[in-house]
């Protein structure tokens, strides 16, 4: 007769295998041969490959990740791997740090299958690895990228003061970056590049740039490509060369939208604003800028853009307003200062206002833009052709439109 | 499907156990085994000297499997 010892064990197997059946049916197999199954509705949309060549003799798995040196405490993330396949690579989603390394231990249970259960036994065997950068830098080096390659559908995250400051190692490859928290600069000098990409502000905010430049001044000194979902707070800007923007001081075929400026100051020789100090080819939609002070010694300070006197027809600002606090220098206008080939489409200034300019630009209020009163921001129905369903909103507090993307940033 | 699963397991369980009950003597289950390909002949020569019960140490462990490098990467299906 068999022994009881070996029919209780089969009957165990025999339920577990019945029970890993019905919880992995619903699993999806990423790849074939593997089925990944993991514990306790853990989610992220990141996290870690591990390509594996399995016993011969079982196809039953647990991979368990922790955190550290050791296979100690809870895991932080545990799954049941079935795997038929002889190799192959088994994704776990993990939400590591991503603004640094981070050391971690795997540990993989291997288990006998039914008709094995009498000649296998099960066995353990942990790894420990650390995270390395994403961006082919080095490990160890200072702000490397922690999450993404740089393509626009796997971005570089952006995730602590360093890392902006890192945007510079490859902000000369067209790369694209999302930043994932509000960003304090308080306390260091910027020391601002030259970027060519995209940059995603994620609905961040980057506060208290403070920067002394002998070329263009602003969080990016030039730009070419798209920037997008930033704000820029209590910047305060200097340069002793011609141009500066709380975001940018010079804007080459440069889409920027969603973004804003406010309670900055901005000083350069020619072309200050909040948003953008000077256009070559600029695209400028959907963006605002509140309290700031610009000033220059030549020419055109304003509220949105300083110079916006590219050379091309395709420059515009559209869907914008500003409430600078006060523009100093000739060729002002609250909306922009030195104006030449640009378009302006529905963009609103107050006209009560005392900042040292009464008109949205230097030549006048050019078509497209619009005086109101200031109490008058506070009605949406100004706002011809504003999206206030998906991008803007009205803010009763501060009395004025405010972007949607700041309510809900995302988020690594 | 919580209900579903409480009921089915200890059914399942039941049935697997009656099932295990009434079938046949270690070495005919081992032969069977062994006649599907999941355990070798000579696995089954030492089953056989051990009378179909081995002892914990002479069990091979399951540790003949291989990792390569781990890296990190987005979720699969969302690039």
């Amino acid at each position: 007769m068999m022994s009881r010892a070996v029919r209780l064990r089969r009957l165990l197997t025999a339920s577990l295998t019945a029970g890993m059946f019905l919880l992995t049916a619903s699993a999806g197999a990423a790849q074939s041969g593997i089925t990944v199954t993991v514990q306790d509705n853990y989610q992220a949309d990141y996290g870690v490959t591990i390509p594996f060549t399995r016993s011969p003799r079982t196809t039953d798995y647990t991979f368990s990740l922790y955190e550290g040196g050791s296979a100690a405490g809870t895991p932080a993330v545990s799954a049941k791997v079935e795997m038929t396949a002889a190799q192959g690579d088994v994704y776990l989603p993990l939400a590591y740090d991503i603004t640094g390394p981070q050391s971690y231990t795997l540990k993989i249970e291997a288990r006998p299958l039914p008709g094995r259960l009498g000649t296998d036994t099960a066995a353990v065997r942990e790894f420990s690895f650390t995270t390395k950068p994403t961006c082919g830098c080095a490990s160890g080096t200072a702000g490397a990228f922690y999450r993404g390659s740089g393509s626009a559908a796997d971005p570089f995250y952006v995730g602590s003061q360093q890392q902006l400051a890192h945007v510079s190692a490859h902000a000369r490859d067209g790369s694209t970056f999302l930043q994932t928290v509000d960003i304090d600069l308080a306390g260091n000098a910027w020391q601002n590049f030259a970027f060519i990409g995209t940059y995603d502000g994620g609905g961040h905010v980057v506060r208290n740039l403070k920067g002394s430049y002998s070329g263009s001044g602003g969080l990016f000194a030039s730009f070419v490509g798209t920037l997008m979902n930033l704000g820029v707070e209590n910047a305060n800007i200097t340069t002793t060369s011609a141009f500066a923007g709380a975001l940018v001081g010079s804007g080459q075929n440069v889409v920027i939208q969603c973004c804003y400026a406010k309670n900055c100051t901005v000083s350069a020789q020619g072309g200050a604003g909040g948003i953008l100090g000077d256009d070559l080819t600029a695209i400028i939609e959907d963006c605002y800028e509140v309290g700031g002070s610009y000033t220059c010694q030549g020419e055109g300070p304003g509220g949105i853009a300083g110079n916006f006197d590219g050379n091309q027809a395709e420059n515009a600002i559209r869907r914008c307003y500003a409430i600078p606090t006060r523009l100093t220098g000739p060729m002002k206008g609250i909306l922009a200062g030195k104006w030449n080939y640009g378009e302006m489409v529905n963009c609103y200034f107050p006209t009560n206002i005392s900042c040292g300019a009464t008109t949205a630009t230097y030549k006048g209020n050019v078509a497209g833009s619009t005086g109101l009163p200031l109490a008058s921001f506070s009605n949406a129905a100004n706002f011809s052709g504003w999206d206030f369903a998906n991008v803007w909103r009205m803010d009763a507090g501060a009395g004025r439109p405010v972007l949607r993307v700041f309510d809900n940033p995302k988020d690594s | 499907m919580k209900k579903f699963l409480t009921a089915f397991l200890p059914a399942l369980a039941i049935l697997t156990f009656c099932g295990f009950s009434s079938q046949e003597n270690p070495r005919e289950y081992y032969a069977s085994l062994l006649g599907q390909g999941i355990i070798t002949a000579q696995e089954y020569e030492l089953l056989e000297r051990y009378d179909f019960e081995l002892p914990e140490s002479e069990q091979l462990p399951l540790d003949g499997f291989v990792i390569g490098e781990i890296t990190t990467c987005v979720r699969e299906g969302a690039e």
